[in-house]
């Protein structure tokens, strides 16, 4: 409580008005609060966002930025083609930061290009070129905004955390992208945690990417496993414990503890501890229900890809997304594959024929359930890795059949509330390495999210804690229906 | 001394050659602070044509140029300057560009002479410009003067001034026309002290003594009762444990175990004996430089060791080692400073890296517990699997350390020796002696440090007030603004010195003080006269701690282990804890009273802890915490509920309540008669009439609902064994003693 009460004291623009919404969900400041909207920073193009992130970096050439160029020259080296050799721009160390021991203080370069495992076509009446490994994406292009420019700076995969917070593994860590959005918004649905996180963290050691860190736990997400007998994964009920006793004790607890606010009338620690109580016995009721899957028709379940062995798993926890976000989850980070599954050094081919099978059904099935539920204008969804992979073949251990991680040139997408239709923002270079212009960093995306739930990321400011410009990115305007009008 | 320019040809190409640039840092190091005659032409130069855009009150592209630390560590596109290579400078590279990059971006170029100039300044080193902004306040911030004793003011109305502590409140009181709280009653401020003190609960017999104790020293005996306690030790060992992000396991990906218990015990050990603060202090960062340094010396450096460690990136494990002493003892928080000099605190980049070469000084090395003393090593387990009996203790090994350019490993800058910050007390070392970590720890604790004293006595304040005078106890700095009870805080940390760096005696200061009796009742009209309480015009309530709210609820059910020491135990927890490790832990499940043992005994995986730890905001372990928060989320609720280990408990509690022993005076086996045993155990009060009632009514529908039901009956209870008559009354009481353990009081200190 402490800190929430320096917050609301503090009157520092936004501090301020995300402590007054803490503070009302904690039923502290009751009956005269504003409206949702009223504490934002304007008006929201989306209530929720569906954060899909796909551990151990696809290839964008293979999957969302093909690239011809690769299978003209392949087997050349970059210096051996007509194009500037993009290891010798300086955005090459710019967009960079090697992590391992000090002793390997750079990634080794593979400078002799690897061709296109897959071939690619125009899509859509957009026309937009994404390759022949989404059958089912290809329906929906005209649907998406493309952001070909993407760049971060780790090249290892703690990067999966830079890619939620923002921040380089050997910086200070910052609070993740969900817990932000967490902290500045109300809850819809005061039965349900509002940053949800399905299939993950991946890791132990990407934690990160679902933590609040500075911000306090109440706003990391919370993992739920898709079992309507045991979603969460503490507390559980005593094995034959019956819901009516359960309820009773909360009750009861509930009682004894009003009992104990009479004589601290003004204690808004116990008041916020009483409610607390109340909505764990909510979550509790609602959870289990928010994950049964068995609820969903079967025609449903079939065109997620539930059944169907190489889909299932994808399929569940986009769905159980559909779910959540149709409940007013706010935040719900889904983890379609496990830690590094799409990390291709050796037979690209093969990981990523099977990776992107795995994903393309449920994905397209959320578009299309979405649009069909009319949720279309209410969530966005974002679809996301941690960086590219080389254009150049990965020749470790003489390798012949993969590509390295690579931090300078990635894709992304992004469909559905506030979101351009059959768009490409940004390109990489025509062999793929460098995102062209000022590209964007991870934090851009950021910015572009929190803007669409109507925040505005240069905004959200703690007391105390140091924010670097680099922490707050910028919106990616050209991408949104309504880009942002300059202050 | 060797003079760059004379060696090296001023047009090599360097470029990004760590090497070359070793070579200059050494070279150059010896004369950067001496002033060249061609330097005061430069600076006007610079001054003339930069400062606009680069000075202090503007900083284009993140670069200042007016600050000698700030021209070494440069903004966005890198160092502005290498002294001593002008060909290397971007600054120069900028002047003379024709791109769109060109400095200044706008109006006439600069002439030929005036490059000259800059040429000619930076390859003589760079001198000139002060290596701190002189324009700031940081001359007169008021952490950074030394400490004086203050004298208490005498305040008119003595009957609430219990000590000077008091005085010193009361007066800020008076000032803001505030009335303090009363005291709390006797029953609260024991159930206060012992969790304060101790982390466990007042025996109900204690309580019941100290009620009606009409000694008029009941309270200071109380206080010496529990200062006295073995668990007194064990409570205030975990709170420094925190700022020494303690572990059993290495961190990072790895995260592999670690054996530096031995460390822990040390801590607790040094607390109940009283150990003075200097030593404590001066053990950990140097004990193995002590002068014919005992064993327990040389564990004691283990403090170090609880770095994060990711194997073969020992720099960063060197770093935390600087702004863990930053935050622990100076109040500072270093790390801006480690790729640029601090923008807000008087701490350079160079700066950094002299405090850096301390730690690069040593290693965190194996230590036999036997005889064998350090090891070459870490040691294996032998043939049963047993650990042979070793820490982690930090061992001298000396070695050059350079500056990191923006941070960066990569790019070595200037060679650096072991120095303190300019702005704090002169390190004076007698001779031409590099200055060792010893010299740094016998600094920190120097009568004129005007930090280590002050930041002390803030934290311990914080322990017992929820926050601590200064609220930010990490960061005494520009940023933070001179608190209230300034004076309070002085007089605390000059007493301490003045009386020896007595822990125990700082703690009775603010115990025996009528501002820690205070009720914690939260008053209406404080919330627009003094809504944080930074005057202190009443106590607050704490929720426990991660580990104390477990230790409570065990002690409670009369469950809890008092075994102090040793080496980590593995409690129950949840399934699935430590899946999706990038490298397998286990998780062997401890028999018998390891089970039960307090919870700052736990193992702790750093990136798999006990789910209890991160859930109730026990820290994380990566760096220093001088201060954890106090979260309310309803997993929390859930998981006190439900959780095993505090199921168990109440049924530990019901057992307890039912069949006593008590030590209560009335001892009595009438349902109110328990009811009260049960309040008195957990509440250290009685029931009021309307909980009694409340409470006495669900027992009897408890009774009688599993009167017909033995097997649920016997769920509840968890006893097996019980005997058939007596299991509906077992069961209905562990259901009281549950609603009991969940509510707010029991795991608030009040």
């Amino acid at each position: 409580m402490e800190r929430r009460r320096f917050l609301a004291d503090s009157g520092l623009g936004f501090a301020g008005l995300a402590a007054s919404a803490m503070l009302a969900d904690d039923g502290i400041v009751k009956a005269d609060s504003p409206d949702t909207h009223a504490r934002r920073h304007f008006k929201p193009a989306a209530k929720s966002v569906i954060w899909i992130f796909l551990s151990g970096g696809y290839s964008h050439m293979e999957t969302f930025d093909p690239k011809p160029a690769l299978t003209k020259y392949a087997g050349r080296t970059y210096a051996e083609t007509p194009y500037p050799n993009p290891v010798e721009s300086p955005l090459h160390r710019k967009r960079f930061r090697s992590v391992p021991a000090e002793e390997i203080d750079v990634r080794d370069v593979y400078p002799k290009i690897y061709p296109m495992q897959v071939g690619f076509r125009k899509r859509g009446t957009s026309g937009i070129e994404i390759t022949d490994w989404w059958p089912h994406l290809s329906d929906c292009v005209d649907d998406i905004s493309f952001v070909r420019n993407m760049w971060t700076t780790d090249n290892d995969h703690a990067a999966e955390n830079q890619m939620h917070t923002g921040r380089h593994r050997l910086d200070e860590t910052q609070p993740s992208i969900g817990a932000w959005a967490h902290y500045g918004l109300g809850s819809i649905n005061e039965n349900l945690p509002r940053f949800v996180v399905l299939g993950g963290p991946t890791r132990t050691d990407t934690r990160a990417s679902i933590d609040s860190y500075y911000l306090g736990p109440e706003h990391a997400g919370v993992p739920l496993q898709l079992d309507p007998g045991n979603p969460l994964a503490f507390g559980k009920r005593q094995p034959r414990q019956s819901a009516d006793q359960q309820r009773q004790e909360f009750e009861l607890v509930s009682e004894l503890n009003r009992l104990a606010a009479d004589e601290f009338p003004h204690d808004a620690q116990l008041e916020a501890r009483i409610r607390s109580y109340e909505l764990a016995f909510r979550m509790q009721a609602a959870v289990p229900e928010a994950v049964d899957l068995s609820r969903e028709t079967a025609s449903m379940k079939t065109a997620y890809g539930i059944g169907t062995k190489e889909t299932e798993t994808a399929g569940r926890r986009l769905l159980a997304a559909r779910r959540m976000v149709e409940r007013g989850v706010r935040f719900v980070q889904v983890f379609p594959s496990p830690y590094g599954k799409w990390d291709s050094h050796q037979q690209l081919k093969t990981n990523h024929t099977k990776m992107c099978l795995s994903v393309d059904q449920p994905v397209a099935a959320l578009l299309k359930d979405l649009k069909q539920r009319g949720l279309w204008d209410d969530v966005s969804v974002v679809f996301c890795t941690e960086f590219g992979r080389t254009p150049g073949l990965e020749e470790r251990s003489g390798g012949t059949t993969g590509r390295d991680h690579h931090p300078n040139g990635f894709t992304i997408w992004m469909a559905g509330a506030g979101i351009r239709q059959g768009f490409v923002h940004g390109a990489t270079d025509e062999l793929g390495y460098h995102a062209l212009g000022e590209g964007h960093y991870v934090t851009d995306l950021h910015a572009t999210v929190l803007h669409l739930l109507g925040l505005d990321n240069t905004r959200l400011e703690i007391p105390g804690r140091k924010r670097l410009d680099i922490d707050r990115g910028a919106v990616i305007g050209d991408i949104l229906t309504s880009p942002p009008t300059p202050a | 001394m060797i003079h760059s320019v004379m060696i090296i040809p001023v047009n090599c190409e360097v470029g990004l050659d760590p090497f070359r640039l070793l070579l200059i840092g050494l070279c150059v190091s010896s004369c950067a602070a001496a002033a060249n005659a061609g330097d005061a032409p430069a600076i006007a130069l610079l001054k003339a044509k930069c400062f606009g855009c680069h000075g202090a009150a503007k900083q284009e592209g993140g670069l200042r140029l007016d600050v000698r630390g700030h021209v070494l560590a440069g903004g966005d596109s890198g160092p502005a300057v290498v002294p001593g290579n002008a060909d290397s400078s971007q600054l120069l590279r900028r002047v003379l560009s024709s791109d769109d990059d060109r400095m200044p971006p706008e109006g006439t170029r600069l002439t030929q002479e005036e490059v000259w100039l800059l040429r000619r300044w930076i390859d003589s080193g760079a001198g000139g410009l002060p290596e701190h902004d002189l324009n700031t306040k940081w001359r007169t911030h008021w952490s950074f003067q030394k400490i004086s004793m203050p004298v208490p003011p005498v305040i008119e109305d003595s009957q609430r001034v219990r000590n000077s502590v008091d005085a010193f409140v009361i007066h800020e009181l008076q000032k803001a026309g505030i009335t303090p709280s009363p005291p709390a009653d006797r029953a609260t401020l024991i159930r206060r002290l012992s969790l304060d003190v101790t982390g466990l609960l007042p025996e109900p017999k204690r309580v019941q003594q100290f009620v009606s104790d009409k000694r008029p020293d009941a309270w200071e005996q109380l206080i010496d009762e529990y200062l006295a306690s073995p668990h007194y030790g064990e409570r205030w060992a975990r709170h420094w444990m925190d700022v020494a992000r303690y572990a059993d396991s290495t961190g990072y990906e790895a995260d592999q175990p670690r054996t530096i218990w031995a460390w822990r015990d040390w801590v607790i050990n040094s607390f109940n004996q009283g150990m003075p603060f200097d030593q404590f202090v001066i053990e950990q960062i140097a004990g193995d430089l002590l002068p014919e340094a005992s064993k327990e010396q040389i564990i004691a450096t283990g403090f170090h060791c609880n770095s994060i460690f990711d194997g073969g990136v020992r720099w960063q494990a060197v770093v935390d080692r600087v702004n863990t002493t930053a935050a622990a003892f100076l109040g500072l928080t270093t790390e801006c400073a480690r790729c640029h000099t601090h923008k807000t605190d008087p701490v350079s980049h160079r700066e950094f890296y002299e405090l850096f070469a301390f730690f690069n000084d040593a290693s965190a090395t194996s230590f036999s517990l036997g005889e064998t003393g350090y090891l070459d090593q870490v040691p294996k387990p032998d043939e049963s699997g047993r650990m042979p009996p070793v820490t982690l203790a930090m061992k001298a090994t000396p070695q050059p350390t350079h500056v990191f350019g923006r941070g960066d490993p990569a790019q070595l800058g200037i060679h650096v020796s072991p120095n303190v910050p300019g702005f704090l007390p002169q390190l004076r070392i007698a001779g031409d002696r590099r200055a060792s970590r010893l010299d740094l720890a016998r600094w920190l604790m120097k009568d004129d440090h005007p930090l280590t004293a002050r930041v002390t006595v803030n934290r311990v304040w914080q322990r017992y007030f929820g926050a601590g005078l200064v609220e930010t106890s990490d960061d005494f700095g520009m940023q933070t603004p001179r608190p209230k009870h300034a004076a309070l805080l002085d007089w605390l940390a000059a007493r301490f010195m003045q009386e020896g760096w007595d822990v125990k005696k700082l703690h009775k200061h603010i115990l025996l003080s009528a501002t820690y009796r205070q009720s914690s009742n939260d008053r209406r009209e404080l919330a627009s006269a003094d809504p944080g309480n930074r005057l202190l015009a009443r106590q607050v309530r704490i929720r426990l701690p991660a580990e104390i709210i477990r230790d409570v609820f065990l002690d409670a059910g009369g469950l809890l282990s008092r075994k102090i020491g040793g080496p980590g135990v593995y409690p129950w927890q949840p399934e699935g804890i430590l899946v999706n490790r990038a490298t397998p832990a286990t998780w062997k499940k401890s028999e018998g009273e390891d089970a039960y043992r307090r919870g700052l005994y736990t193992w702790t995986w750093r990136l798999t802890p006990h789910p209890h730890m991160p859930l109730f905001d026990a820290p994380d372990g990566i760096t220093a915490c001088t201060k954890r928060s106090r979260s309310n989320v309803p997993v929390q609720a859930l998981t006190l509920l439900n959780d095993p280990v505090f199921v168990e408990a109440a049924q530990g509690l019901g057992r307890r309540v039912l069949r006593g022993p008590t030590g209560l005076s009335a001892v009595g086996s009438s349902d109110p008669e328990r009811l009260k045993r049960l309040f008195q155990i957990t509440l250290a009060r009685d029931p009021q009439p309307r909980e009694e009632q409340l409470l006495l009514d669900v027992l009897e529908r408890q009774r009688k609902s599993f009167h017909g039901q033995p097997a649920a009956a016997r769920e509840v209870c968890g006893d097996a064994e019980a005997d058939r008559g007596q299991l509906s009354q077992l069961a209905a009481w562990t259901v009281l003693a549950r609603s009991v353990l969940n509510l707010d009081e029991f795991y608030t200190r009040e």
